[in-house]
């Protein structure tokens, strides 16, 4: 369809100001090639507003934002232009701007995880590569911990006074936190029979997932009491030699499923979805660690995924941002693929209570927050988050408004969306 | 083991001889050889192994073996012979036997050879072109003491019988002025025939050409054509030989030339009373003439390349009258040939000048001489060939006197072939289709500015388009400068991916080159090389056509400015 | 005077003499005039004035000529030939043309003319008048006289002047009539006579009327009247028929040669002087166009002769062959491969990068596809973790560069071999802080070996150093170029070179053991390479590879590549088929089934490829070159035997990087599962190429 051709359509919106939802069934013709800012002024003529309020609209066709041209959208979305077209008008957000702070960390960050506590502040928990485990409040440092000779892979807060961290080394393990953020380990875990080299590790509800290079998940139960857990650990069977003064908790199911080693967990209520080299992203009944289903991504490798009413984003190594939807009605299960990264995108991440947005880091080195309704266009970005040519690594959302990204550069960087 | 083969039995050396054997073999000079070959039209042909040397010239021994059952071979020896008496008679200063000797030299004929040559009549009209441009040339040249009055006598009568024919039949159907001459394109059974003639002035002969040779091509070809006219007139049921008379073949020396002007003036009228004369007397039999000419037509339309087959005459019903200054000849051969009427300056003309109901008037002058008649059109002779090449009348206008005339365009050129089309022939093309805003465009255009060509009118409708194109490129800049830069952002993003896509996708076959064994690949490349260089030259012809405009158009502009 | 010219008749007797003078009233009048004139000039009166002129020259008026009183003299009228003839005595009469009257000769005068004629006295007398014959000379004749009566054929009629007369008869069909009866006539009277009238033809004195020269050589008939189809011809005819090439037809002008051509036709000045300087035979146009503005200024164009005349030469002397234009499409050349798109997945952009801190000779990547080991010239073996390419450890092995690194294939050992200085080193990788607890156990257990591995066997090639469950090191004698494990873990082969030659050297970690079975194969070793499921070594020299059994120890096969200078080889996963990278720039594909040549030679690079690498898993290989390329192909290997493997090139990538306008790549290691490839060069870059889209 070209520029020439025109377009008739009909506002809705749900905007319940008596002011602005006046345009709702308004319907009229309008040129294909008008874009958003042409339809924002017919919008304002609809609705009669004057200079003091500048009103600023977004339009979604049929769930897509407006960008480019009308007709291309349509053209896309594959309706003709003869039947009328649905467009939900709604206020545009303020272009996010975000203040960052850095808070800086020696060695690369692989991992971050955050936890809102009562008093709104955030308390940022990362993992290094030299093994390090700490603990940021208010932008500083207020604990660090080498818990291991080889890189913390994976760090989760199962609550204000529990860790889970997983690390290079093949171990799980939990720490107990003290209100001064000491840490003291309760817990090692190894997944026995299988290769264990934990790559990620994932709290649910009373459950710690684990992922292992060799594609297999193995899941701890942690409902039992600690003294449970403590007599289990004190009726674990002798260590082998090698291994000295380590309490070993066996893990209560092993789940065989993918093929490569798999590199990210993510608990949704009583769902487990994992993601994995092999390039699929499998999703898991976590009472009875049954497989449900199994979206391939074309032998993409999945660095990371995230889940949010059962819409996985998954980050993947061509640095494609794919949008895989879970939910058994679902006709077509990858949503959408976006480019994302100009190389390997290393995280992503939903934003909480912002249902249509997602953020993502990559090898570029760029932290961007998308929303995933508008085909073109990212709400915000950071190019070189980490630095010239440094990668970005891990991300973590605290709450809907900082979004913390660790990196190649040994920086976590704060942003705070106003 | 067998025995060993002999040599020169079989193979190259059997199938092919080199010109010393040759000539050995027929017993001839090599001036008598050439002669030979020429008229029997025998050529050298390539061996696959020259086995005598790559020097030599090879022809086939089957060739040679044909000529030496040639009857002319004898005459030859004779003629021969006869010299080398003469020679003696001479020496010997015996003048009767000179006289006699001279009074009955030996000749031949050489119609039988025209017969094997060309066993068909098509096979002959297939072959015409040569012949025509040789003779159409030799008619405009001095005489000479090698080129005997009476062979330019001959060619001027034969050039003279077959446009005539060409004019009868009206089966003319291209003309095109060039630098070197006119070259005129009919089409006969079927067959299109190209030959051209040169402006008519006196050639200077150069010295460095063999008038041997061309005379004898030319004997040849005398013959040929005389077969083909008979045989022309004769199966069309019109008198042969048409009644011209001898001198007429003088006629249509350079009419540039004011004293010979008169008798071309006069010739002409007899040609064209002889010819209304014809008309008259079987004017039905010429029409169904024309009908299966029509046909023709149409077959070759389906059979040759879609030129041919016209449907009416262009120039029907028309009186055009024809100034001096103007290639006469030329033109009343044209113009009658797509049937108008003629009439020129001069005394013999059917039509006077004020002849009533003329229609055009063809000047080539700076001016209109005397005063301006309204009731007809004034053009310059292009407007005649561009007419007939593109078989419709255009519009006057664009030919006026004192006009800058338009390109003249070849007719010969196939444009896909070409790959570049003139920006003139596009704009005939549309005038083809007849979109009827062109002719008063260009009325228009000649009327208010004289030195405004059909480019600028043809600027003028682009200048158009090329105004709302930018006006819409511009709003869509205004489209996208209201993008938030996110959007571009994202925009190249996915572009990078796109070009890796597309650059994937066109890199795909260039890798599958790899996979040729040498030997194709290097004809791959050959090829490939050829096309690029065809292309080469047409971005060429299209950037100077370019820059030309946008010369023009500043001129225009300037001009404009200093008029407002 | 015409009289006295060769061939004018000689007329022997007087009879025979009229009948001439009659035959030539027709044609020859002026010579017997002539005659005639000479014998009137002794009378004495003479009517005609006109003097001594050829008298045909009145031949256009009724009169010949004027009297003495100047009156016209008028041409009387004459008797038709016929009548003359038939006229008796017409033989005795004489026509005097020039005072036009005829003259009938008396009896005497008659006498007197044969007289003169035979060189007589006039008068008749009685003396004197015989002739004496001398019967007998006067001096003595020693042999008796001929016989002198007369030979018969003196007075019979001649034969072979006869035939002359019939030919000349049959040959003169244009005579007139009257000269073709009187020759009949005087053929009847006697055929003596004829020979002079023959003569006289010869002479040409007696011409046949000139042929009509109005049309010259123009015919005014159909040659193709009769049937036009080709009559039946004779085999030659045919044969040339089919061998007949006819002349091409001359080019059809352009619109560049138009009076008023396009004004984008027109030359440029500079193209004009290098038109007007090139030679006439190396111009591309033998005109140049120029743009005349009305019609009437157009010149004459000066060559249009010569070309004319060029055409003629052409028609006759260029030779003619038959070269039969291909018609194909030059994008049909291509041969059809399956596209890249389907071949999918492959890698074909570059997803990260790292910077190693020295340049890199050797990499390799390890079988669980976490780390990949890059051998550096200051003798550090570094350990990247991919997919950032995280430099997770670096190792000093050696004081000299690491030339070549190899881990061991088994996947839960982190195990490596690298080659620096005259030793292969065998390093544990779990000792620099990679991989789990249990890589580590499993490490340090292959790294010990049996226990026996104190008494060295004897036979030992290579004296064993070790550093507890760090490191091995093996020392050889020469200079230690390539290293290569066998998939079973234990054997690795290497190749060291020196300036005398190389060794090929088996090394069995287990019992500490090496041993150089190859003397003379091993000599020009370049590289060496371990057949993947079945005991067999390759060992590539210079120019072949060697391929032995080494259970058997024997030579199982050479191959011959064809090549100079063999880089790197490679051995496919199904251990069939072999691809060996060239220094020459070329890439042979080996079906070791197939042949000992090459299956296929591809040459994809402008510069020599360094090395070539199968994947693993998937159906690729790479190679890389000088000339700044990496090739990803497609290789296809079939299981049933009939299909041969299917090659495709995929993708070649260089200039897509970002970083470097010039991608340099010497080694390359494939990911063992996926479709990720590693580069790297002496530029101290690594590079990870994934399948994007």
């Amino acid at each position: 369809m070209d520029g020439s051709s025109e377009v008739r359509v009909r506002f809705t919106t749900r905007l319940e100001d008596e002011k602005l939802g006046v345009g709702s069934g308004v319907e009229l013709v309008v040129p294909g090639s008008v874009k958003r800012k042409g339809l924002n002024e017919i919008m304002i003529q609809i609705l009669g507003l004057g200079e003091g309020d500048q009103a600023n609209f977004e339009f979604l066709v049929h769930g897509a934002l407006l960008r480019g041209e009308l007709g291309k959208l349509c053209v896309q979305k594959g309706f003709s232009v003869e039947k009328t077209v649905e467009v939900e008008y709604s206020l545009r957000g303020k272009p996010v701007r975000a203040e960052e702070e850095a808070i800086d960390l020696d060695d690369w960050v692989c991992c971050v995880d955050s936890l809102k506590t009562e008093d709104g502040g955030c308390i940022f928990a990362c993992g290094t590569y030299s093994g390090n485990l700490k603990i940021i409040e208010g932008g500083a440092v207020v604990s660090e911990t080498r818990i291991s000779e080889r890189a913390v892979k994976s760090v989760n807060w199962t609550s204000r006074s529990r860790l889970v961290a997983a690390g290079a080394d093949g171990f799980l393990r939990s720490f107990e936190v003290t209100k001064s953020f000491k840490l003291r380990q309760v817990l090692i875990g190894s997944c026995a029979g299988v290769e264990p080299f934990e790559s990620t590790v994932s709290v649910g509800k009373d459950r710690i997932a684990g992922g292992t290079s060799t594609g297999s998940l193995v899941i701890f139960e942690t409902s039992r009491e600690s003294n449970e857990l403590l007599s289990e650990i004190r009726n674990v069977k002798r260590p082998r030699a090698s291994y000295e003064d380590v309490i070993r908790a066996v893990p209560s199911r092993v789940l065989e499923g993918h093929s490569l080693s798999v590199t990210s967990l993510a608990y949704d209520n009583d769902k487990l979805f994992s993601g994995s080299w092999d390039g699929t992203v499998i999703e898991w009944e976590a009472e009875t660690a049954q497989r449900i289903r199994t979206i391939p991504t074309t032998m993409k490798a999945v660095t990371s995924v995230s889940v949010s009413s059962q819409l996985v984003a998954a980050s993947c190594t061509d640095g494609a941002l794919r949008i895989l939807d879970f939910r058994a009605d679902s006709s077509t299960p990858v949503v959408s693929v976006r480019r994302a990264h100009r190389a390997v995108a290393n995280s992503t991440k939903w934003r909480p209570d912002h249902e249509h947005e997602v953020a993502s880091t990559g090898s570029d080195s760029a932290v961007r927050v998308w929303d995933i309704r508008a085909k073109l266009g990212v709400m915000f970005k950071r190019t070189q988050a980490h630095g010239e040519d440094g990668r970005g690594l891990c991300l973590s959302w605290c709450g809907g408004s900082k979004l913390a990204s660790g990196g190649s550069d040994g920086v976590l960087r704060v942003f705070t969306f106003v | 083991m067998g025995r060993e083969k002999k040599k020169g039995v079989s193979g190259n050396a059997a199938n092919y001889i080199t010109r010393a054997k040759a000539l050995r073999k027929l017993q001839l000079s090599l001036a008598d050889f050439r002669r030979l070959c020429i008229l029997k039209g025998i050529y050298p042909r390539e061996p696959k192994k020259k086995f005598d040397g790559v020097t030599k010239t090879y022809y086939l021994t089957k060739d040679i073996q044909f000529l030496l059952h040639e009857p002319l071979l004898g005459k030859i020896r004779e003629i021969r012979a006869y010299r080398q008496k003469i020679k003696r008679a001479r020496a010997k200063k015996e003048q009767g036997t000179l006289k006699t000797l001279l009074r009955n030299k030996p000749t031949y004929k050489i119609d039988h050879i025209v017969r094997e040559r060309y066993p068909t009549f098509s096979d002959a009209l297939r072959d015409m072109d040569d012949a025509l441009s040789l003779v159409h040339m030799f008619q405009h040249l001095p005489s000479e003491k090698s080129i005997k009055p009476h062979r330019i006598q001959n060619c001027e009568r034969l050039a003279k019988e077959f446009q005539n024919y060409v004019a009868t039949t009206g089966s003319l159907d291209k003309v095109f002025v060039s630098v070197k001459g006119i070259y005129y394109s009919a089409r006969i059974g079927g067959e299109r025939t190209v030959w051209v003639e040169p402006h008519r002035f006196t050639q200077e002969l150069p010295t460095d050409v063999d008038y041997r040779v061309m005379l004898t091509f030319l004997e040849f070809y005398e013959c040929l054509l005389s077969f083909v006219n008979y045989r022309l007139y004769t199966t069309n049921g019109m008198p042969y030989p048409p009644k011209m008379d001898r001198t007429e073949g003088k006629v249509d020396q350079p009419d540039v030339e004011a004293g010979r002007a008169k008798h071309v003036q006069e010739n002409i009228a007899e040609i064209l009373k002889k010819q209304e004369a014809d008309e008259d007397d079987e004017d039905n039999s010429e029409n169904d003439d024309e009908e299966e000419l029509k046909m023709e037509g149409e077959v070759t339309q389906q059979s040759n390349d879609g030129t041919g087959g016209k449907e009416i005459l262009v120039f029907s019903g028309l009186k055009v009258f024809l100034g001096r200054e103007t290639p006469v000849s030329a033109l009343v051969f044209v113009l009658r040939a797509q049937g108008a009427k003629v009439g020129w300056d001069g005394e013999n003309s059917p039509l006077s000048s004020d002849e009533p109901g003329l229609t055009h008037w063809v000047i080539d002058r700076p001016a209109i001489p005397g005063k301006r008649r309204m009731d007809l059109e004034y053009v310059q002779p292009q407007w005649v060939f561009d007419s007939v090449n593109n078989s419709t009348l255009l519009p006057t206008a664009i030919y006026g006197i004192g006009v800058t005339l338009p390109p003249h365009l070849s007719p010969f050129v196939d444009d896909e072939a070409e790959g570049y089309v003139p920006k003139y022939k596009a704009y005939l093309q549309r005038l083809r289709e007849g979109d009827s805003e062109l002719f008063k465009e260009s009325a228009v255009a000649v009327n208010d500015d004289s030195d405004e060509d059909v480019d600028d009118l043809e600027n003028a409708d682009e200048n158009s388009e090329a105004e709302e194109e930018e006006s819409e490129n511009e709003d869509g800049s205004g489209g996208s400068e209201d993008e938030d830069e996110d959007d571009e952002m994202e925009e190249d993003l996915s572009k990078d991916m796109a070009e890796t896509k597309e650059e994937g996708e066109k890199e795909s076959e260039e890798l599958a080159k790899l996979m040729m064994s040498r030997k194709k690949r290097n004809l791959y490349e050959r090829m490939v090389h050829g096309k690029n260089r065809k292309s080469e030259e047409v971005r060429k012809l299209e950037e100077r056509r370019e820059e030309i405009e946008t010369k023009k158009a500043k001129k225009r502009r300037t001009r404009s400015e200093t008029k407002s | 005077m015409e009289g006295d010219e060769p061939g004018s008749p000689v007329v022997s007797d007087d009879e025979a003499d009229s009948d001439l003078e009659k035959v030539e009233f027709e044609e020859v009048g002026d010579e017997i005039d002539g005659l005639i004139e000479e014998d009137d000039s002794s009378s004495d009166e003479e009517k005609n004035t006109i003097g001594d002129i050829p008298i045909r020259w009145y031949d256009g008026y009724d009169h010949i000529g004027y009297n003495r009183e100047g009156k016209q003299i008028i041409r009387g009228k004459r008797k038709s030939p016929l009548e003359e003839i038939l006229d008796p005595n017409a033989w005795r009469r004489v026509y005097d043309e020039r005072n036009d009257e005829e003259l009938v000769l008396t009896d005497k005068e008659l006498d007197v003319v044969s007289r003169i004629r035979a060189g007589q006295y006039t008068g008749r007398t009685t003396e004197g008048d015989e002739e004496i014959v001398p019967w007998t000379s006067s001096k003595i004749e020693i042999h008796p006289l001929p016989e002198p009566t007369e030979p018969k054929r003196r007075f019979t009629p001649s034969k072979h002047e006869a035939a002359k007369v019939e030919k000349c008869i049959e040959s003169w069909p244009a005579y007139t009539w009257t000269v073709a009866f009187s020759l009949l006539l005087i053929f009847l009277r006697n055929v003596i006579q004829v020979v002079k009238i023959v003569r006289a033809i010869r002479a040409g004195l007696i011409v046949k009327p000139a042929k009509a020269e109005k049309y010259g050589n123009l015919y005014s008939f159909d040659v193709w009247e009769e049937k036009e189809d080709d009559e039946e011809k004779s085999k030659t005819e045919q044969a040339r028929d089919l061998m007949r090439i006819h002349a091409p037809k001359e080019p059809l002008p352009g619109h560049a040669e138009s009076y008023n051509p396009p004004a984008e036709y027109l030359p440029t000045e500079q193209e004009r002087k290098e038109w007007e300087e090139a030679e006439p035979e190396d111009r591309k146009t033998n005109f140049l166009p120029t743009k005349y503005d009305s019609l009437r200024k157009v010149p004459a164009y000066p060559t249009f002769i010569r070309e004319r005349f060029e055409r003629c030469l052409d028609l006759y002397t260029a030779v003619r062959v038959r070269k039969e234009k291909l018609r194909i499409n030059p994008e049909d050349l291509i041969p059809k491969l399956p596209s890249p798109e389907e071949l999918k997945p492959f890698p074909n952009y570059v997803s990260c990068s790292a910077t190693c801190k020295s340049p890199v000779l050797s990499i390799s990547m390890h079988p669980a596809g976490q780390f990949l080991a890059a051998a550096c010239d200051d003798g550090f073996v570094r350990f990247f973790e991919v997919p950032v390419l995280k430099c997770v450890a670096e190792w000093q092995l050696h004081e000299e560069a690491i030339v070549n690194v190899d881990w061991c294939p088994k996947p839960n050992v982190l195990v490596f071999a690298a080659c620096a200085g005259p030793s292969v080193i065998i390093g544990n990788a779990c000792s620099e802080g990679l991989g789990t607890e249990a890589n580590a156990i499993d490490s340090r257990a292959l790294l010990a070996g049996d226990e026996i591995g104190d008494n060295v066997s004897q036979g030992n090639e290579g004296e064993w150093t070790e550093e507890e469950d760090k490191s091995v090191e093996i020392k050889l004698k020469r200079r230690a170029r390539n290293v290569a494990w066998h998939h079973g873990g234990d054997y690795l082969a290497s190749v060291a070179r020196d300036t005398t030659g190389s060794s090929v050297a088996i090394h069995r970690l287990s019992k500490r053991q090496s041993q150089v079975p190859f003397k003379k194969s091993g000599a020009s070793a370049q590289v060496v390479s371990f057949h993947p499921s079945r005991p067999f070594i390759f060992i590539a020299s210079k120019q072949h590879i060697r391929v032995y059994n080494l259970q058997k120890q024997v030579l199982v096969k050479k191959l011959l590549p064809g090549a100079r200078w063999i880089s790197s080889l490679s051995v496919h996963p199904s251990g069939d088929h072999l691809l060996v990278a060239t220094y020459d720039m070329k890439l042979c594909w080996f079906d070791l089934d197939l042949s000992n040549l090459p299956y296929k030679i591809l040459r994809n690079h402008d510069e020599a490829i360094r090395e070539a690498r199968f994947h693993p898993k998937l159906p690729l290989f790479a190679d890389c070159s000088d000339d700044g390329t990496v090739l990803v192909s497609h290789g296809m290997v079939y299981n049933d035997l009939l299909q041969n493997a299917l090659i495709v090139p995929l993708k070649r990538i260089d200039k897509n990087l970002a970083e470097t306008p010039k991608l340099r790549a010497t080694t390359l290691a494939w990911h063992p599962s996926l479709p990720w490839l590693f580069t790297s060069s002496g530029d101290k870059k690594i590079y990870l190429f994934t399948n994007v889209n």
